[in-house]
């Protein structure tokens, strides 16, 4: 089968290039930057069209696009939903570069013309199982507490669902929240949530746009099975100075825009911070006071025009959770550096060398000066070279090629008391260091005027590297003995070619029918068992005793629009198969454990449903509606008597309703409602006592279900100064969570009467009734 | 395998959560009728055999449906023998407490000794009439030099303070504690379990292993406290139970399991040996 797909591969790469070199005609290359007028900002997924040719293309995700033709003169129309097109009467005698400022329809709230090509862009995208978010989508949807939240948004599309109320862990057609490769500006981010997972890392300000890559991941990337989201950071205002902010009941923020150099070199910084422990501060209980409860994040970037051909940017991205009082501390952040540099060469060829470095790490003790001090850290670092070329061969071909790898720094914990009197003894879990490295190349290849091909494959190596230490367990899980490995050895390799093949059927200008299928293998997981996670689940890489978790999904999908792309609907089904997959013991130690390993059982996994959307892009109204049906198993040794069970993420029927209504230019409504079958749940079937006490027995895994799950949220918006010319522009957001007050369990226990212990009950805890809040905005 | 600090950081991170939700102010809870069925009988073994003269005995209870909301059926008509490898000794039933199977008199426990318990029932419960448990008492514990109690204002509790030395073998350890002779740790979350990889091998300076609410011991009290040297599979059999009973909440706790035992046929429940020091001194508050 390898064999068959490699082979496929260099016959149909050769007949590409024996396509284009065999050609007479000299071609000549129009490329350029496609960017909004206002602010600079580029504009990914923009259509170029040769009116004449009936061929065209789509700029990259820089904005950048490349176009090979026949010298003569041409009409080229360029657009993007939401900017009015604009046309060109070009005379291509050679190489052109040709930059295009977009200008926003954004004052006709009613009508936005856009030629038919931008509209059907997603028709024709060879790209299936995707969801594009902007921003301004982001900031319309209703927030929990007034803050707005880009992971929250991306659990509202379908085959997305949240893993407990509240919590920023997402599971993507029943993989687990640490199977999705998270990317700001390209660096990973490893804990998405600040508070426990109540509000996203992600401050929208910041955000330019997010892709939802569901399974179908471009062969660009890997390491994670089940999804990528893909979150860019605004380049910043090449052209003004500007700025927005808020002040909510949770967090105030702001953010600044502007250029450092006009048209040449911009800037862009967001911070964000919460104050809810004033709120704790007026309390009147002593203890209370002393808390100290608080997260911030700061985005920064700078983008740097050097020429034509050469872009500079440099970002950055640092937050923090802070939680302590007199007896008690933790603290956990992310921070995470991207260095790109962008160069063209000849027009044709795109590329990126980037440089990132991501790091996560936790801090949790009781401070110095009490008794029994202690600190417990760990900490997670990455260093990231990569290297990705984009050829755009001619207008049939778009290469793709690159490498990549990543070096990794795990360090799982350190546990040490404070003072010369401390007897904590110290307990470390010794660093172990890894490295995961891929290699890439694709092609996007159309096939006459109905057929789009995409295939591509991923070379990915892992490897342990030494020092590190790894065991050797029986099979209870207990260790047995252990090999050393010195540093620099690299002592456990792992390689697996991932291919990622997918094709378009136009079957007219506005409905497609499109497959797919894609491997992909992911090295490193979280050492999670609870439903919601926490940020104090450790990473940890595969190795001798772990193998790579590996998946292979299908998708096929029809897709058609309506009224000049108004309506976007899509009907997709996939089937998603998973070898290795890890879970844990019943009972497993995953904090401070030595021995982890030991914990770790691996067997299949599967998933399987269907994704219904309905998208109105334009108008008074828009949003999107969407009907998930899954389901999502699980069949390993050691657990549930080696039956197949439901994956904690099985919950067969997700209904998300989502609208934007702007009733004119000073108000607006946000409206969202969400349905899902409850989770798979454990409860006792029977008991027994011992030593007085009441003791559950259970019969299968997850064979029960919580209550369904549904909610309503609304929020209006009204804003100020909107005709006037001055720069100060507010609004005032007022939303409410869970409208009609629906008590959606968060927990469900069972316990004893306190008078009577053999009565048993069962409890529901809830965690939010209905929450208004309000939220200040302004821009300038 | 557990360690008490961790169990330690759980409690404290839970109590975080408990400030977080505090702080949206709107949660909350309430009782929910749920049915979850029924499941088949098993039997329920508790037996203990240490060197003290009145605590050896096996209870045989049979499990039930959990909202069955009944006392445990004693199983009665039982032979419970229990082989410490040069002899047999026969349990007798108290004709007053059905299911309660007492060692005869002047029979002790002896540290380092292999026991067998062996259980042959009248019925058949669970598809089986027989059931055995082996487990072996480890050598006695060291002697700790003192106790001390220190009352925490914060959390309203008494600290119990260790000092003494920890052998540099591997061992695990249940504290349990009585205030004037009464045993006040009763219940399978009240004790407290502990390996010692903390520790092992240093003198613990007044380590902190046991906590008493103020309810249960006042100034003048004399508190003893029970050491006890059990085995790493009763230790792994406590801390399950006490993972089980204790409340779960979605960010920390793993999914629920059945405990392990160290019966077979599928019964449920432990027959424990162990052998214990003791330590006692009165409550005292100490002015700051």
């Amino acid at each position: 089968m390898k064999q068959l797909i490699r082979y496929s591969f260099l016959l149909l790469f050769i007949s590409v290039c024996l396509n284009s070199f065999s050609e007479d005609t000299k071609k000549v290359t129009l490329a350029g930057y496609i960017t909004d007028s206002e602010n600079g900002e580029s504009l990914p997924g923009a259509t170029i069209i040769i009116k004449d040719l009936n061929i065209g293309t789509t700029s990259n995700s820089y904005g950048f696009y490349s176009i090979s033709l026949g010298p003569g003169i041409y009409t080229v129309i360029y657009s993007f939903i939401g900017y009015a097109d604009q046309s060109y009467s070009l005379d291509l005698t050679s190489d052109i570069s040709k930059n295009v400022e977009m200008l926003t329809s954004s004052q006709q709230l009613n009508e936005v013309i856009v030629s038919d090509q931008a509209a059907n862009a997603n028709i024709k995208s060879a790209q299936m199982s995707v969801n594009k978010i902007s921003s301004k989508t982001i900031q319309g949807i209703p927030a929990l507490m007034g803050e707005v939240d880009l992971i929250k948004a991306l659990q509202l599309l379908p085959g997305v669902k949240f893993v407990a109320e509240g919590s920023s862990g997402l599971s993507v057609r029943g993989g687990s929240p640490d199977q999705n490769l998270i990317l700001l500006d390209e660096a990973t981010v490893y804990n998405a949530g600040h508070l426990m997972g109540f509000f996203s890392v992600f401050n929208n300000d910041a955000v330019k746009s997010v892709e939802l890559f569901k399974g179908d991941i471009p062969p660009n990337y890997g390491g994670r099975l089940a999804s990528l989201i893909d979150i860019r950071m605004k380049d910043g205002n090449i052209k003004k100075f500007h700025g927005n902010g808020g002040i909510g009941l949770i967090s105030s923020r702001l953010m600044l825009e502007g250029p450092i150099v006009k048209d040449k070199a911009s800037f862009m910084i967001a911070g964000r911070r919460s104050y809810a422990d004033v709120f704790l501060r007026l309390s009147p209980d002593e203890n209370i006071r002393e808390n100290i409860l608080y997260f911030y994040d700061l985005n920064a970037k700078m983008n740097y025009n050097i020429n034509d051909k050469n872009h500079l940017f440099i970002s950055g991205y640092l937050g923090n959770d802070v939680f302590k009082n007199g007896n008690f501390g933790t603290k956990w952040g992310n921070s995470t550096a991207t260095i790109r540099w962008n160069h063209i060469f000849q027009e044709k060829l795109f590329s990126n060398f980037t440089f990132i470095y991501s790091k996560f790490n936790y801090d949790l003790g009781i401070p110095e000066g009490n008794e029994n001090a202690f600190n417990w850290g760990s900490t997670l670092t990455d260093y990231n070279a990569k290297a990705d070329f984009t050829w755009f061969l001619n207008s049939n071909n778009r290469i793709t090629f690159g490498l990549s790898t990543i070096y990794h720094n795990f360090y799982p914990g350190l546990i040490e008391g404070y003072g010369d009197e401390s007897f904590i003894t110290r307990y470390e879990l010794p660093n172990n260091y890894a490295l995961e490295s891929g290699i890439y190349l694709g092609n996007e290849q159309k096939l006459g005027t109905q057929f789009i091909l995409k295939y591509g494959v991923r070379l990915s190596i892992f490897n342990n590297v030494g020092p590190g230490t790894i065991f050797n367990y029986d099979a209870d899980g207990n260790p047995l003995d252990s090999t050393f490995y010195e540093s620099g050895d690299f002592f456990n390799t792992y390689v697996a070619l991932e291919p990622r093949l997918g094709i378009v059927f136009l079957l007219n200008e506005t409905s497609s029918i499109k497959a797919s299928y894609s491997k992909n293998v992911q090295y490193i997981q979280q050492a999670q068992n609870s439903t919601a996670g926490s940020p104090f689940n450790i990473w940890f890489p595969a190795s001798p005793n772990v193998k790579p978790q590996v998946s292979q999904q299908v998708a096929l999908g029809y897709f058609k629009n309506f009224s000049d792309g108004m309506f976007e609907t899509s009907l997709e089904g996939y089937y998603k198969s998973i070898s290795n997959a890890v879970d844990f013991r019943d009972h497993a130690e995953l904090i401070l454990n030595k021995y982890l390993e030991g914990e770790v059982l691996s067997g299949s996994g599967w998933s399987y449903g269907a994704e219904l959307m309905i998208k109105k892009t334009s108008g008074k109204l828009s949003g999107w509606a969407s009907y998930t049906w899954s389901k999502a198993m699980r069949k390993i040794q050691g657990i549930n008597s080696g039956d197949p069970y439901r994956a904690p993420y099985d919950r067969p029927n997700d209904i998300s309703i989502v609208a934007n209504y702007n009733l004119n230019e000073k108000i607006s409504f946000g409206f969202t409602w969400v349905y899902a079958t409850g989770q798979p749940v454990t409860f006792p079937v029977g008991r027994f006592e011992y030593n007085n006490t009441i003791i559950p027995v259970y019969t299968d895994r997850n064979s029960f279900r919580m209550l369904d799950y549904h909610r309503l949220d609304l929020s209006f918006t009204y804003r100020f100064n909107v005709d006037e010319d001055r720069k100060w522009k507010s609004d005032l957001n007022f939303s409410i969570y869970n409208v009609y007050n629906r008590k959606n369990p968060y927990l469900i226990s069972f316990k004893s009467e306190v008078d009577n212990t053999s009565l048993t009950y069962a409890e529901m805890t809830y965690l939010f009734g209905i929450l208004p809040s309000i939220t200040y905005n302004f821009k300038f | 395998m557990q360690i008490k600090m961790s169990r330690h950081i759980n409690k404290l991170l839970a109590t975080s959560l408990g400030i977080l939700i505090l702080l949206f102010g709107t949660s909350c809870t309430e009782r929910i009728d749920i049915d979850t069925g029924s499941t088949y009988t098993r039997l329920a073994v508790e037996g203990y055999i240490t060197p003290q003269y009145d605590k050896q005995w096996v209870r045989l209870t049979k499990s039930s449906d959990y909202f069955s909301n009944v006392s445990p059926e004693g199983v009665s008509g039982a032979q419970v023998i229990v082989d410490d490898g040069s002899s047999l000794a026969t349990f007798i039933e108290d004709t007053e407490n059905p299911g309660m199977y007492i060692a005869p008199d002047g029979y002790i426990g002896i540290p380092n000794t292999e026991y067998r318990l062996d259980i042959e029932l009248t019925e058949i419960i669970n598809e089986s009439k027989s059931y055995t448990a082996i487990e072996k008492m480890p050598y006695p514990g060291q002697e700790v030099d003192s106790i001390a109690l220190e009352y925490d204002d914060f959390f309203e509790v008494w600290l119990v303070k260790l000092y003494a030395q920890e052998p540099p073998t591997e061992d695990y350890y249940m504290f349990n504690g009585y205030v004037n002779g009464k045993i006040v740790t009763d219940s399978v979350e009240s004790k407290n379990i502990s390996d010692d990889k903390l520790f092992n091998g240093n003198y613990t300076s007044g380590a902190v292993v046991m906590v008493i609410r103020e309810a249960l011991l006042k100034e003048g009290d004399l508190f003893t406290m029970e050491l006890s040297n059990i085995t790493k599979e009763y230790a792994d059999y406590m801390i399950q139970l006490q993972l089980e009973i204790r409340p779960q909440d979605p960010l920390f706790s793993g999914p629920p399991a059945n405990v392990t035992s160290n019966l077979d046929y599928g019964a449920v429940g432990y027959f424990s040996c162990y052998s214990s020091v003791f330590a006692s001194t009165v409550a005292k508050i100490n002015p700051k």
